[in-house]
């Protein structure tokens, strides 16, 4: 299942707290997809550390979007 | 949705752990800068808000002045940008710090070579040069951090690009700033002091500071206004355009007795131009509201255009070439258009990085209780900030251009209250470090 957040209107550090504050809640088979206004960087090493897997895609100057899942016996 | 439960995770530092903080400079390497650059600042302010009497009817290579200005390029300019491109470039392009000893030494090769230079300068002594030699030792270390930092960048982007010119430009203006401060008592090198000193100064504020701002504002002034626009059609004629006009300005202030400074000051003009209507596009396109930050360059934007015109006066006559025409120049210059977008920027990278360093948690359990950036800075106080340095520098270039020792101990007064607000206000921003026991 996938869970849409828009994070665009937020300041940073924001998105990464509101994106953060979303993936406990997330099940193995959910996706969350994550509409921004940048390359989340920042955010990367977290997922990393905490067993999440990540998919980002450059839509337009300014738009990317990323995809979070758990990674499978994480 | 089947939420599931996690394992709560093992007990481990929760403030200001956040794993990619293992990766970034540490955080009083950026801070140090800050601070010796809010100390400087407030330096400068009370020694113009003091000393306003000595700056009309003096020559402008006045020990006063020279070493007061020396203040504001050296230990608030020049601090500020160092450190803050110690934080920025590694997240820019992606890689670490080339040498974070190289950093430590270089601040405080710059903090001796402003003590030694400046003291040098008011204390009397012909030895100043020996102050200079530590300070472009300083540079040549933060370019050597700087340059092997962007050797391994993965990618160049355009705020890089931009930062690569204004490095060559730094160079090339501590060699004519040694250069000239070796010749002022001997006068071999340079047959026209005043040319050379007209290069150095441009080589300083248009190509080091205003292109490191420029290049910067196109990523910091985005993210900030939450707008994105494309950048680089505009952004390509100004480069391109302040590239031609300080080449051509310097080579002809240095060897050709400046024959076509017309010229140099409408290519530098158009450039501004272009720049303003890059911004222009970033402020339409912004999904937030004007705040402290975003108004600080609104006011650096005013600043620079008053630059400008001043500038052009000077090049095609229009305004009498005298000390307090270029005195009013370069303040519009520094305080008009450097100052605010500094200081703009300040009060959104300093309350980051203590937020980062102070409340980024390693492990997140909602809901997640923490500051927001706007708790860690008095939005109220920046706004008084603002009023002040807004009264202080369009009144400094107004006493200036009419010779007004009122008006120009106003605008000094209206200085000093911006640089302490300031000053108190950072200085409220770092106490979340100590109340909250981080790193």
């Amino acid at each position: 299942m996938e869970h849409a957040l828009d994070v665009c209107g937020l300041e940073p550090p924001e998105p990464l707290v509101a994106i953060l504050s979303r993936l406990n809640a997330l099940a193995p088979e959910d996706v969350l997809v994550v509409r921004h206004f940048r390359e989340p960087i920042p955010l990367y090493p977290y997922l990393e550390e905490g067993g999440y897997e990540h998919a980002t895609q450059k839509l337009a100057e300014g738009e990317y979007r990323v995809r979070i899942w758990r990674r499978r016996g994480a | 949705m089947e939420l599931e439960a996690r394992p709560a995770p093992a007990p481990v530092p929760f403030r200001g752990s956040a794993p990619f903080l293992a990766k970034a400079p540490p955080l009083w390497l950026p801070m140090r800068h800050f601070v010796l650059s809010a100390a400087a600042w407030w330096v400068f302010a009370a020694g113009f808000a003091w000393g306003a009497d000595r700056f009309l009817g003096f020559d402008f290579q006045a020990r006063w002045v020279l070493g007061l200005t020396h203040v504001l390029t050296l230990g608030w300019v020049a601090a500020t940008i160092f450190g803050a491109l110690c934080q920025l470039t590694p997240v820019l392009w992606e890689t670490s710090l080339a040498s974070e000893t190289a950093a430590k030494a270089a601040w405080w090769l710059l903090a001796a070579g402003l003590l030694s230079f400046v003291g040098l300068i008011w204390g009397g002594g012909d030895q100043y040069w020996r102050g200079a030699a530590l300070l472009a030792g300083a540079v040549a270390l933060y370019l050597f951090v700087f340059g092997r930092t962007m050797r391994s960048a993965r990618k160049l982007d355009w705020t890089g690009v931009h930062l690569l010119f204004a490095f060559a430009y730094l160079a090339a203006l501590v060699a004519v700033g040694a250069a000239l401060a070796w010749d002022r008592q001997r006068g071999i090198l340079f047959r026209s002091g005043d040319g050379a000193l007209i290069a150095h100064v441009h080589l300083a504020l248009v190509g080091w500071v205003s292109l490191t701002i420029v290049g910067v504002s196109y990523r910091l002034v985005s993210m900030f206004a939450l707008a994105h626009v494309e950048t680089k059609v505009l952004g390509r004629l100004t480069l391109t355009l302040v590239n031609v006009g300080l080449v051509g300005l310097a080579l002809d202030s240095l060897y050709f007795g400046r024959r076509l400074t017309p010229l140099w000051a409408s290519l530098l003009a158009l450039a501004y131009l272009a720049y303003a209507a890059q911004m222009r596009k970033i402020f339409s396109a912004r999904l937030k509201r004007i705040d402290p930050a975003l108004a600080f360059t609104l006011l650096a934007l005013a600043g620079g255009a008053l630059w400008c015109a001043l500038g052009l006066g000077l090049a095609f006559g229009w305004l009498e070439d005298t000390t307090e025409s270029r005195l009013a120049y370069v303040f519009a210059a520094l305080v008009g258009w450097v100052t605010p977008f500094i200081i703009g920027q300040m009060h959104k990278i300093v309350p980051f990085l203590v937020w980062l360093h102070a409340y980024s948690p390693r492990h997140w359990t909602p809901p997640v209780r923490v500051p927001t950036i706007q708790d860690l800075t008095s939005e109220r106080t920046a706004w008084l900030e603002l009023a002040a340095l807004a009264l202080g520098a369009g009144l400094g270039v107004a006493a200036f251009l009419s010779g007004s020792q009122p008006l120009l101990r106003a605008s000094g007064a209206f200085l000093l209250a911006c640089a302490t607000l300031y000053a108190g206000n950072i200085g409220y921003t770092l106490s979340h470090l100590r109340k909250k026991g981080a790193k």
